[in-house]
Parts: structure tokens; sequence; C-alpha cells
């Protein structure tokens, strides 16, 4: 079962917050790129399509990608709406970061079983 | 590019478009010292507020911040007067609302609405700030070092009780929160 993060815990160092930072736009780039790919509608690069072979038995690449774009998009809009407040400058909450770095980590790791460091 | 004749354009003190900039070399502008003045800012603020229709102005003076609590919202939702000298109709010709000249010479300034709160000004103290929540308008800043007032003293080196103290940035933290509670959903049921 998946815990939630704890959205009402503030980081405890200026440098813990700063990892987290660092890792939710690491994380938002990769996010980025899927999305991308997704609505390119061309074939999947050899490199994504080899993330993406555990899918089902008669499921495609292709198929899975697009179903997590059209599951996840509310999430997806809301994680990138909390990076472009950090790219224009803007400090986000403790809380939001929080919540927006667990939830890009875990939409990342629906597609690419490798945990973003 | 210095002898081109377009060399002007790449030189940014030739055209001062950064008006925050602009106002740091001009303090007289504001403030009868020359430099920024905490009490003359408060009461720039509270004329403005009242000004623009604020039946009551609370101001609070917490670990070194100094908050100016409206019971209406005197920038009707527009924050653009923290990044530019605006003019406004009930302070008369050539007057200027202070919000930024607060952008200019603090060392953090956030602001709060009952949507929301806006960063104006980061730093890393603006974590040590209250939640904000109004009905009406509240500014609150962090005034330069030199400027804090000397009741103030003791905050300074007060450490920050971090439990008690969270910044809420309102709609985005709704939004993420809603986003997270929806993802969970969606896994429990796949």
């Amino acid at each position: 079962v998946l815990e939630p993060p704890d959205l009402k815990r503030v980081f405890g160092s200026e440098r813990e917050r700063g990892r987290a930072l660092a890792e939710f736009l690491l994380a938002c780039l990769a996010l980025d790129d899927w999305q991308t790919v997704a609505f390119s509608r061309r074939p999947l690069p050899q490199d994504r399509r080899a993330l993406l072979q555990s899918a089902e038995p008669g499921d495609s690449p292709e198929l899975k990608l697009g179903r997590w774009v059209a599951l996840y998009e509310d999430e997806l809009i809301a994680v990138f709406e909390s990076r472009n407040r950090i790219e224009h400058g803007l400090r986000i909450s403790d809380g939001e970061l929080r919540g927006a770095h667990w939830l890009a980590t875990h939409l990342l790791e629906l597609l690419q079983p490798v945990a973003v460091t | 590019v210095s002898d081109s004749k377009f060399s002007r354009y790449h030189d940014p003190s030739a055209f001062p478009l950064n008006a925050v900039e602009t106002v740091k070399r001009h303090a007289e502008w504001f403030f009868a010292g020359k430099k920024f003045d905490t009490s003359e800012a408060i009461s720039l603020l509270v004329q403005e507020a009242t000004r623009g229709g604020a039946g009551a102005v609370k101001i609070d003076t917490e670990r070194g911040w100094v908050s100016i609590t409206a019971d209406v919202d005197w920038l009707e939702g527009d924050v653009a007067a923290f990044f530019a000298p605006l003019s406004y109709l009930a302070g008369g010709r050539n007057s200027s609302r202070v919000e930024v000249a607060l952008t200019a010479f603090c060392d953090a300034v956030v602001t709060a609405t009952s949507k929301g709160v806006f960063e104006v000004k980061s730093g890393e103290h603006v974590t040590e700030l209250h939640e904000l929540s109004t009905e009406g308008r509240t500014v609150a800043f962090l005034p330069p070092l030199e400027e804090r007032p000397p009741s103030l003293e003791e905050a300074k080196t007060a450490q920050p009780q971090t439990t008690t103290l969270r910044l809420v940035q309102g709609e985005g933290a709704e939004r993420i929160s809603a986003a997270v509670a929806s993802f969970l959903e969606k896994q429990q049921s796949a």
C-alpha cells in the first residue's frame, strides 16, 4: 500500500529542502520528456520502448504510455504547475514541494522502474 | 559590441528598465531620511489601506517581521504595486504606492488575501513566517537588519519554532494535495 506524503511536515533544513527541490526538478525533466514522446505521434524510440517492455501481454509500450498520460493528466498538470512556480522564482511551501516531489517520483516510477536520485 | 552604433542597447545602466532597481537608487522618493525607514513604510501602508476603504488596520511585529492587515484588499487583487511605482486615485496626483519600496529594500516580502499567499520577495526567512490568512489583505515584510525595531533584538536571536510556523502558498499547496489524493485513489482502484 502506497503511503501518502506528510504534507504538513516542514523540511528540517535548507539542505534537505534543496535536495528535494533538485530531485523534483530532475524528475520533472524526465516527466516532460515522457509527455513529449507520448504527444509526438511518432514511433517510440528504442530506449524508451525497452523501458516500457513490462507491459501486459497484448498491451504495447505505446498503449501503456498513452494510458499513463490520459489517466494521470490532472496529476501531471499539478506537478508542472509547481515546477513552473519554482522556475518563476517563487518559493513554494514545504508542503507543496514535498507533495510535488512525491507525486513526480511516483508518476515516473510507473513508467521507468529506476529511482530518481 | 562596444564600437557598434547599437552598443548603448547593451548597457543595462543606459535604460533603467527594472523599476525595483531604480527605486533602490532613489530611496528619497519614499523616505524623508533618504533611506528605508520602517516607521515611515508602516505609516504609508496604513495610509494606503485607509484610503483604499479599510475600516480596521492592524499592525503586528514578530520575529523581525512587520505585518499590516486591513479588512479590505486595498490593492484590489493586483500585486503589480510590488514591482513598480504605481499611483492610485485616492492618493492624489503624483502619488505612489509604497509596496515597491518594500520589494526594493526589505529582505523578504509576502502578501496574502483570502485567495492565498503570494511571495513577493523570497528569502530563507520566509518559512519562519506565521500562516497568513485574511479576509482583506495582509502585507508582511522583513526590514533590512539595521532597520529592524530595537524591541525585536531578542527575536532576531531566537530559534525559529518550525513546528508552529509554516508558509502556506494557497492554491498551489491545495492543488498538489488534491493531486496526491487523486493519484492514491487511482492506485488503489488499479
